[in-house]
């Protein structure tokens, strides 16, 4: 067992410090960018979310399909515009 | 401008860390919140993430240590003060209500790990593989809830999530017990083959949304 | 030890390319040297996401009493076929599995 504090200043810690601002936290447009050689070339702004089949399938009205199913809401607290 | 995160407006604090490229911390208030930002310009752009996200992350346990927080993903960037406040705006009511059952809590994160087998020689059965894997599955769901059940009179709120390494569960704990809730855990047996690694305090970042 | 799912490299930079509102970026950094293992890098690692939580959902839907023995013993060849390859291919760009964990900001707890 082992307890840390993240005060600490040890590889791991800095890790864990990096892991919670990087990836939690408000999110008001997530995107994921591609770049080479230091020039950005490739934006991915992604809004689906992915779901499992299950829970999809539980929000079909009788009869209908898959492609429907699924959620294309925006992201949380997407800012409009 | 970069925004870090998100508090009530009492009590008034100080903020002694200084934000990233060494720009000053300042806040706004907004219907009856305050947003911490700095400014950022291109300089910071071309910066290690790992040093910039550090630094993000001192200025918010800075502020954290003080009250709590609700922070923003790094990077959160933003065009003008007038974008950030108008942000705020529109999600004010749930940020109040989130702020105010937060107020006195602090989130503690119990990592469980339990390294992988390696692959077998691919004589096995599909359906073993998988009995393997719901096998894995379960017994880290046991060695979670006994944790959970240990610190039991600690916790506000659990919640929990599978990851590859392993499992974790993060514990709503009040401000002021989180150091004799390390101390529980410090003390609890671990089952062989399990690792498990107790941090804290942190920014109630897994309680955002009411379950 | 925590998932180490934030794994930027000292060389990467943060993404301000982005005029109008922009949250976290996870960054992607391809340089002529590494670009093959670049872009597998990036390949894999979503591959590997995506595994993880087909491998959830059988496990649960195993557990949910809810299919054949075929289907399970089927499910059960594909995923573990599929994890061996991911391994494979991994190896074969000079990847650990651990490389396999880059950071995609947010967009990696998409399958929560």
């Amino acid at each position: 067992m082992v307890i840390a504090t993240p005060d600490q200043q040890d590889e791991l810690t800095l890790l864990e410090l990096l892991d919670h601002v990087l990836t939690t936290g408000v999110v008001i447009r997530g995107s994921l960018v591609i770049s080479l050689a230091g020039v950005d070339l490739v934006y991915l702004g992604l809004d689906v979310i992915l779901t499992s089949v299950e829970t999809a399938l539980r929000q079909l009205p009788a009869g209908g399909t898959l492609a429907g199913a699924l959620p294309a809401r925006a992201p949380r607290n997407r800012k409009s515009g | 401008m970069l925004a870090y995160c998100i508090t009530e407006t009492e009590p008034d604090i100080q903020v002694a860390s200084v934000g990233l490229e060494g720009h000053a911390i300042r806040s706004l208030t907004e219907s009856g919140l305050r947003c911490f930002i700095s400014d950022y310009g291109k300089e910071a752009a071309g910066k290690p993430v790992r040093e910039s996200a550090l630094t993000f992350s001192r200025v918010l346990q800075d502020i954290f240590g003080q009250l709590a927080i609700i922070p923003f993903c790094f990077p959160t960037l933003l065009p003008s003060e007038a974008e950030i406040a108008g942000f705020v705006r529109e999600n004010a009511d749930e940020y109040r209500k989130t702020l105010s059952r937060l107020r006195d809590s602090v989130q503690m994160d119990v990592h469980i790990s339990l390294p992988e087998q390696k692959l077998e020689a691919g004589d096995e059965s599909g359906t073993d593989y998988l009995k393997k894997r719901l096998s894995r599955h379960q017994h880290l769901e046991r060695v979670a809830e006994e944790l959970r059940r240990a610190a039991q009179p600690w916790i506000q709120d659990w919640r929990q999530r599978e990851v590859a390494a392993g499992m974790r569960g993060h514990a709503l704990v009040a401000r002021g017990l989180a150091a004799s809730f390390l101390e529980k855990m410090a003390g609890i047996e671990i089952p062989a083959g399990f690792h498990v690694r107790v941090t804290g305090p942190w920014p109630a970042a897994e309680f955002l949304k009411e379950k | 030890m925590p998932d180490q799912k934030a794994n930027p490299e000292a060389n990467d930079s943060v993404a301000l390319s982005m005029p109008e509102t922009s949250g976290a970026t996870g960054r992607i950094e391809c340089s002529p040297e590494n670009i093959e293992q670049g872009l597998a890098k990036l390949v894999l690692s979503l591959i590997e996401l995506l595994r993880q939580l087909l491998e959830r959902q059988a496990i649960r839907r195993m557990e949910g009493g809810s299919l054949t023995d075929q289907q399970v013993e089927e499910m059960g060849q594909a995923l573990m076929k599929l994890e061996a390859k991911i391994h494979e291919l991994a190896t074969s760009f000079g990847l650990t599995p651990a490389d396999l964990n880059i950071d995609l900001g947010p967009l990696g707890r998409l399958v929560d």
